[in-house]
């Protein structure tokens, strides 16, 4: 029995497909917005209205990712914890609108859907976007989409100089 | 497998087919059957009757010419999924659009912004607006007319500081004066509802945006002499079917469109009622020293009595004009202090803001 248990300990740790199910670790850090990789504002065809982060500080843990970011007014921070047991939880969202979001990895990618939803004059109204992060070296893209526009955001490891 | 399973599998895939065929048939992406001919009600004097209240709010987001992810397609090669999509993307951008209304990237600054009229959007009509030439894009621009904007933006960039030096400096929209024509009728952030009274030999079409009122003579009258001129031209209407005609002239340099040139400018409205709830407005700008063709763009008027014209309290609120011009006098004395390298242009807003 005890030779079986250490057979199957040793499997899951060398096994890629179910340690990349545990997230990337090298998701954590610092990292700054690449401005010239990453088109936005108005005419840029990317989607406007979500407040992008110029710097971001990834936390990750078995339960949790947590992001502190300088989306508020002025550049301040704000910090928003994606949990990975499913369910849906609020994060900071723009005035007047209620935001939550659900993450999970898959695979190496950490997937967040943010639905943003508020009372409009004519009934509720609401806005789900899909956020992937995927990692290579020290570049961190963030495939941003909604509906059919999609958004490249990209970030260099480190804080900015 | 055994022969009930079979069974089964086979009366599902039965029952499935007879079931999806009608539901089929019924689907917008089916088969177009050719609509009914609409007939138009009539005035009691025997005009076709447009009168009502008009709002084009659901238009407002379409691009005014065809984006390059649709080169090469026609407006009508766009229908039923994909226009929904398209729209639905349209509704999507418009809500996100509203965190940004405060002026704050962060959205936590503004009020409540029920008064725009984007929340409905997905119930537009069209991918983009110009359909004549076919490609949808504007003609290009002749030679004089692009020597003529040349001479007329080097003028105004040697007087103006900023745009800023006097309330002169900005738009006639910016000013509360008018959106011109036909940018009063072009879909704005709000004030999208229009209203259309019909008498004997007359049209009058009012606008919510800024209030001004167009009355058209039916009765076959010349235009008037090149002297008299407006920010709205001169109409003259008349009827071809059930389609009132519009054809307007005598414009104003300060209120021209897109440039245009206010000695040949013409436009010519098309005002047909296509359903109970639906005018189709067609235009065609026809200036031979401007563009090398004429061209056209149309959008649909949809009837709707919620959304009657409402008071346009412009000048009244006009707090911005006030911050605009001391806010570029307080700009130039930090520079004079030496705070500030050089002073910054203010935009202004353009007729129709597009």
């Amino acid at each position: 029995m005890k030779q079986l248990i250490c057979a199957l300990l040793l499997a899951y740790a060398f096994c890629p497909g179910v340690a990349s199910a545990q997230g990337n670790a090298d998701l954590a850090g610092t990292w700054t917005l690449d401005r010239a990789a990453t088109p936005t504002g108005r005419g840029s065809g990317g989607i406007n209205g979500i407040p992008l982060a110029g710097t971001m500080v990834i936390k990750l843990s078995p339960a949790e990712v947590t992001v502190d970011a300088d989306t508020g007014s002025s550049q301040s921070m704000q910090t928003f914890v994606y949990k990975l047991d499913g369910s849906t939880n609020p994060v900071p969202g723009s005035l007047g609108w209620e935001t939550k979001a659900k993450a999970a990895w898959q695979g190496d990618t950490l997937v967040v859907m943010t639905q943003r939803s508020m009372q409009g004059p004519t009934g509720p109204m609401g806005v789900e976007t899909k956020d992937v992060y995927s990692v290579a070296g020290d570049v961190l893209t963030i495939e941003r989409s909604l509906g059919r526009i999609s958004q490249k955001l990209v970030y260099r490891k480190g804080a900015s100089r | 497998m055994t022969a009930r399973v079979s069974t089964a599998i086979a009366l599902s895939v039965t029952l499935a087919s007879a079931i999806a065929v009608p539901l089929r048939a019924q689907t917008p992406s089916g088969p177009a059957q050719r609509p009914k001919a609409y007939t138009a009600p009539r005035t009691p004097w025997g005009d076709p009757d447009l009168q009502g209240n008009y709002t084009n709010k659901y238009e407002q987001g379409t691009p005014f010419e065809r984006p390059d992810e649709f080169a090469g397609r026609k407006i009508e090669d766009l229908k039923t999924d994909e226009l929904k999509e398209i729209l639905q993307e349209r509704q999507d951008r418009a809500l996100l659009s509203i965190t940004l209304a405060g002026g704050d990237p962060a959205g936590n600054l503004g009020g409540p912004l029920w008064w725009q009229d984007q929340f409905e959007v997905h119930k537009g009509s069209r991918p983009w607006f110009v359909t004549d030439p076919s490609d949808g894009k504007i003609p290009p621009m002749t030679p004089q007319a692009l020597q003529r904007i040349a001479v007329r933006t080097a003028a105004a960039r040697a007087n103006r500081n900023g745009g800023a030096d006097s309330y002169t400096d900005r738009s006639l929209y910016d000013r509360c004066i008018t959106r011109g024509l036909p940018g009063s009728m072009m879909p704005a952030i709000y004030g999208d509802s229009y209203d259309i009274v019909q008498s004997p030999g007359y049209v009058a079409i009012r606008y919510e945006m800024v209030h001004e009122t167009r009355v058209i003579p039916l009765d076959g009258r010349p235009h008037a002499g090149g002297a008299l001129r407006s920010h709205m031209g001169d109409a003259r209407g008349h009827w071809e079917g059930n389609t009132l005609v519009v054809e307007t002239t005598n414009f104003r340099s300060e209120s021209i469109y897109r440039n245009g040139n206010p000695d040949t400018m013409k436009l010519v409205e098309r005002f047909t009622r296509i359903s109970p709830e639906k005018v189709e407005w067609k235009v065609t700008v026809d200036d031979p020293s401007t563009w090398t063709r004429p061209w056209t763009f149309a959008m649909p008027l949809t009837m709707n009595d919620s959304e009657r014209i409402m008071e346009y309290a412009c000048h009244e609120g006009n707090r911005a004009m006030e911050n605009i011009l001391s806010g570029a006098r307080s700009d130039e004395e930090a520079v004079r202090k030496g705070l500030k390298a050089s002073t910054s242009a203010v935009p202004t807003a353009a007729e129709g803001e597009r």
